[in-house]
């Protein structure tokens, strides 16, 4: 294939991972002003959403481009279809960071929780599952993302140990029903921020290696 | 198919192999039969006064007392001759192969290009016989000199001659060349001419050049032409540059002395000995040709796709020369050019070669393109006026003349009054003998060999050779042959002056012709129908036999129906091998001498006074059969490529 | 991104004897970019780029009617000088056709015709040529050599080279990769969108891909008629007309 074809690729391959950065920023950004309860912080990260809608029309538009008038073969056709499955999951990564922050204003005046739950600590895995799977790509390391499976383990129980935290909270206290349920809501969200980087990681096995597998 | 069957199938095809190689081996071994024979016959002359006293002797002649046997002038006469004739052939044929290729209209084509080749059959001995009677007048009276049979008149006679075949060859070389390369010139903004001139002429230089060496073999080896009109003394021009002195060529001296010398004499071997010399002429002139081709060939061409190079051992050395003369060769041309204008005219000489590189350099510059090409397509025009002119008024003199003499009498009635009345009944019959016989015998060998040259060989060392001795055949003069064929049938095996031996003659003269006209309509069958028929099984003899042959036989027939003509006319093959001049009767067995038209108009032209209208009468036969002949094959040839586009 | 129009054609029909191979074309080809034609085999887009460098001439039964204006004049006229149009307006055909000479003869011979004698131009000229057609590299060592002896690959871009030497304004291609292999036809598609910074080129492919990616401009062309002629992205994203949605998805030809 061609220079032009190539040099195109690779710079898309460059945008994309700064588009799935960016919306693991809006995540963690996100997950921070709702911990911090910081309203003003929240708005403006939410309306990011708009920036990333729009990366993701100009990006996919690219890649179909790139489909239409190259036809590429082997390891370049994989490697684009990861892009466009990262593009989708950087996207719904993003709207959940947006959701998060929506979430923040609803906390206002609202009694607090018996004990603070390990929302943090669970927002801190996810991005780095975020983190290592760009990084995997960017430098087509499979090492990173080996152990994605018992990663996306500990989210999971991460995520269960929260919702019964949460519901001995609410039956405790039902003053805190509210705030407890958004808290429920956002650690959902993470959980499917953590599936989704697994879908990222399966791509990008299959972009370097040609082979499908499945991170459970 | 059974095993037995197929031990008898291959048995048959090896078989039949075996005789198409002996058929091709045939030429090789005539050529070298050609060559001992005459080396033997002229020995004696060598061994007697010595190989270089022989070429650089001065005077010429046998007969006086004490007999002299130098041929230096006869060699200079050749050469003098050949090199003139070139000089107003090549440019002319050369302007009229661009005009028919590049420039002629449609319609005017068409009957441009069958008109020329039929100058090229017009037997030797007609033009010799118009020469003789008007060209050398017309020379007597124009330049005011005693006698017009000049070595002018021998060169415009042998230009003529060798005109149809520069023409034919150059038109075929220039037409060929691809299309591409027309169109990619005219894309690039030239005009016409530029491109004719810049990329499709030296685009087919291989063909040109090969039009060029053909013209020149054809005029070395004239014989009868030239021995009626150029006066036959064996002097050396002097000053050299006097076209209006006679002067005789080796082939002259062989046809006009060989019929009177005693067998076994002095003269007898030191005519052999020209015949050697002539020989040896022709071999360097078919060796540069080589050398010329190849070279040629390998410029153009990417140096990937050539065949296996003839390598002899000198080549090397003299491609170093090659290269420095490229490089060089602007000026060395012109000093070589001011050396010859030199040499022949003195100071004036120089003083032309100056006007000339001026005239060279400078003006090309101001002149604009349209106008070179107004100025060029001219030039051209007037060379194919001037060829079709030139046969206009050998037609129109003979047919006029002739025509009105021509009764059924003259058709039916033996001779009579030493040719001056009566008819001239057994010299046709005559020449449909020698015809017959010959035909009979070299079309078969000639097929034969042409198969094995094209379906059962590559390219390869034993290829080459019996290509290399088909081409020493094909440039090999007709009085050589019919010197040949004196010593070895006549003489050797006392066939004496016989039918027969004129057949044989005639046979091995137009042999090489067949094999080269049936090898070109083998190779028109393209290789993948080839490849077809044998995908399905078939044997090579029966590929050949059914899937090659047939489209092959319009082509074939063509190469057979110009040997006919060619046959026909041809002079100096039978002069000593078969003819007598009067005879009432027609001959009863193959071992008597014949009549033939050609031979019948010589006599008539050069011995016997006040039988004008008896020549002219002749003279219209003859062309009559021969064109016939000729454009009976043009017809078929032009029929049958329309037929098969493949 | 201005564009000024170079060429124009105003209802132009071609006869080859009774056949009329173009039918009515009016366009306007913009300078300093590429235009490619596209359309099914015998749709007259090779016919229609011979007209503009009058190539057709060469056919005799050939007949035109209407207009094709360079530079605001009739290119056709009575005095119009076919020459001096071939000089402004080149060719690169389908097929590679170099002469028999060497490679330098073939980029020089454009400007020796053109009256250029002194020798230290034309190898500027000849140098500058090459290296615009992306070959100076692959032959400077090579200049005596035949031109016959190069690649395919090389030799197309010879003839690029060739006609550059020439300088025209627009380059006429017609199908200049059909007989190229994927990575000559790479180099040669990169070196299209290198000259049009300079010239104007007008491109006849039947590869929909190659006119997708190298041209701003794209005519869609079917039995002799001008279906469509419009911005590329636009052709082949959304075309206004469904014989041109049909073919680009390849429902016929």
């Amino acid at each position: 294939m061609s220079e032009k074809f190539h040099s195109e690729l690779d710079l898309l391959k460059q945008d994309t991972l700064q588009m799935v950065r960016f919306a693991r920023d809006m995540l963690r950004d996100s997950m921070n002003a709702l911990i911090a309860e910081d309203y003003s912080n929240a708005l403006q990260i939410a309306s990011r959403k708009k920036e990333i809608r729009e990366l993701t029309i100009s990006l996919e538009d690219r890649a179909y481009q790139l489909i239409a008038l190259y036809q590429p073969m082997a390891k370049d056709m994989r490697v684009i279809v990861c892009i466009l499955k990262m593009i989708a999951a950087a996207e719904r990564i993003g709207r959940y960071g947006k959701d998060i922050a929506n979430m923040t204003k609803h906390l206002r005046d609202q009694p607090e929780c018996a004990e603070p739950l390990p929302l943090p600590h669970m927002a801190a895995l996810v991005t780095a599952m975020i983190d290592d799977v760009t990084t995997s790509f960017e430098k087509e390391n499979l090492a990173l993302i080996k152990d994605f499976s018992s990663r996306d383990n500990d989210v999971d129980a991460l995520w269960h140990s929260i919702f019964r935290q949460s519901l001995t909270f609410m039956m405790e206290n039902p003053k805190t029903i509210t705030r407890s349920t958004y808290y429920i809501m956002a650690a959902r969200y993470l959980e499917r921020s953590g599936d989704h980087a697994c879908k990222m990681a399966e791509y990008v096995h299959y972009a370097i290696t040609g082979e499908r597998i499945e991170i459970k | 198919m059974s095993d037995r069957q197929a031990v008898r199938r291959s048995r048959s095809e090896i078989g039949v192999r075996v005789v198409w190689f002996l058929c091709a081996l045939f030429a090789v071994i005539t050529i070298f039969f050609i060559f001992a024979f005459l080396f033997y016959d002229a020995y004696p002359i060598f061994e007697e006064i010595g190989v270089w006293n022989f070429l650089s002797g001065s005077v010429w002649n046998p007969t006086g007392f004490p007999p002299a046997y130098g041929i230096y002038s006869l060699i200079v006469a050749t050469l003098l001759a050949t090199f003139l004739a070139m000089a107003i052939a090549i440019p002319l044929g050369i302007g009229s192969a661009i005009y028919i290729a590049e420039l002629a209209p449609y319609r005017v084509k068409a009957w441009v290009k069958p008109a020329v080749e039929l100058l090229a059959g017009i037997p030797s001995v007609v033009f010799g016989f118009f020469g003789l009677v008007v060209l050398t007048t017309w020379i007597r009276v124009s330049f005011d000199v005693p006698t017009g049979e000049t070595w002018l008149a021998g060169s415009i006679l042998l230009a003529i001659m060798a005109l149809p075949t520069i023409i034919s060859v150059a038109e075929d070389a220039i037409s060929s060349a691809p299309r591409e390369y027309k169109e990619g010139s005219l894309a690039l903004g030239a005009t016409h001419w530029q491109t004719i001139s810049r990329v499709l002429t030296p685009a087919a230089l291989s063909g040109i050049t090969a039009a060029i060496i053909l013209g020149i073999g054809r005029a070395a080896g004239e014989t009868m032409a030239v021995l009626m009109v150029t006066g036959n003394a064996p002097v050396i021009p002097d000053p050299i540059w006097d076209v209006l002195s006679p002067i005789r060529t080796l082939t002259g001296t062989l046809g006009i002395e060989m019929g009177e010398v005693p067998v076994g004499s002095t003269h007898y071997h030191a005519l052999f000995g020209v015949a050697v010399v002539l020989l040896v002429i022709t071999l360097i002139i078919n060796f540069s040709a080589t050398i010329i081709l190849n070279r040629i060939k390998r410029q153009q061409a990417p140096p990937a796709s050539t065949g296996i190079p003839r390598r002899f051992p000198l080549t090397g050395w003299m491609e170093r020369q090659g290269i420095f003369f490229r490089a060089h060769r602007t000026p060395i041309l012109w000093g070589l050019m001011a050396v010859v204008l030199f040499a022949f005219f003195g100071l004036t000489g120089l003083g032309i070669a100056l006007v000339l590189y001026l005239a060279v350099r400078y003006i090309p510059g101001r002149i604009s393109p349209r106008w070179a090409q107004r100025i060029a397509f001219s030039l051209a025009a007037l060379c194919i006026v001037v060829v079709l002119l030139a046969l206009g008024i050998i037609l129109y003199d003979i047919l006029t003349k002739g025509l009105p003499y021509i009764s059924w009498e003259f058709l039916t009635e033996p001779p009579s009054n030493l040719g001056r009345s009566g008819g001239i009944l057994p010299a046709i019959v005559g020449t449909m003998y020698l015809v017959m016989g010959s035909i009979a015998i070299a079309l078969p060998i000639g097929i034969g060999a042409a198969i094995y040259l094209t379906e059962y060989t590559s390219e390869g060392r034993l290829v080459g050779i019996i290509r290399t001795a088909t081409d020493l055949l094909n440039g090999t003069p007709s009085i050589v042959f019919g010197l040949f064929g004196f010593a070895f049938l006549v003489i050797y095996l006392s066939f004496g002056v016989s039918l027969i031996a004129g057949q044989i003659t005639l046979a091995l003269m137009v042999l090489p012709t067949i094999i080269r006209t049936t090898e070109e309509a083998l190779k028109t069958v393209p290789v993948p129908v080839r490849e077809g028929s044998l995908a399905l099984g078939a044997s090579k003899w029966q590929t050949i036999r059914r899937v090659v042959l047939p489209p092959s036989v319009p082509g074939i027939l063509t190469g057979t129906i110009l040997s006919i003509g060619r046959v026909a006319g041809e002079t100096a093959p039978i002069l000593f091998t078969a003819v007598v001049f009067s005879t009432r009767f027609l001959p009863s067995s193959l071992f008597e001498p014949v009549m033939a038209l050609p031979y019948h108009l010589y006599i008539l032209a050069t011995n016997v006074p006040n039988a004008t209208g008896q020549q002219y009468a002749t003279a219209v036969v003859l062309l009559g059969i021969v064109i016939a002949f000729y454009a009976i094959a043009i017809v078929i040839r032009h029929r049958s490529s329309v037929k098969y586009r493949w | 991104m201005s564009e000024t129009t170079i060429i124009t054609t105003e209802n132009l029909n071609l006869w080859y004897g009774e056949n009329n191979a173009v039918v009515d074309v009016s366009m306007q080809i913009p300078d300093r970019r590429v235009t490619a034609l596209i359309g099914p085999s015998g749709c007259g887009k090779s016919t229609l780029i011979r007209c503009f460098n009058r190539m057709n001439d060469l056919v005799s039964s050939c007949r035109i009617s209407g207009r094709i204006e360079f530079h605001g004049n009739n290119i056709y006229a009575k005095d119009a000088d076919p020459v001096e149009i071939r000089r402004k307006i080149g060719m690169v055909f389908q097929k590679p056709n170099p002469f028999p000479k060497s490679v330098y003869e073939n980029v020089a011979y454009g400007p020796r015709i053109h009256g250029i004698k002194d020798k230290k131009r034309l190898d500027e000229i000849v140098e500058r040529s090459l290296r615009s057609a992306a070959l100076w590299d692959e032959v400077r060592g090579r200049m005596d050599e035949s031109a016959l002896g190069l690649s395919g690959g090389q030799q197309q871009r010879l003839c690029i080279a060739r006609t550059l030497a020439v300088e025209p304004e627009v380059i006429l291609m017609d199908e200049p990769c059909s007989a190229l292999d994927p990575i000559a036809t790479a180099k040669i598609e990169k070196l299209i969108d290198s000259l049009k910074q300079q010239y104007t080129v007008i491109i006849v492919t039947h590869n929909m891909q190659q006119a997708a990616r190298v041209s701003d401009k794209t005519g869609f062309m079917y039995l002799g008629k001008l279906i469509e002629f419009g911005p590329t992205s636009q052709i082949f994203e959304h075309p206004q007309e469904d014989l041109t949605e049909n073919y680009i998805t390849g429902r016929f030809g």
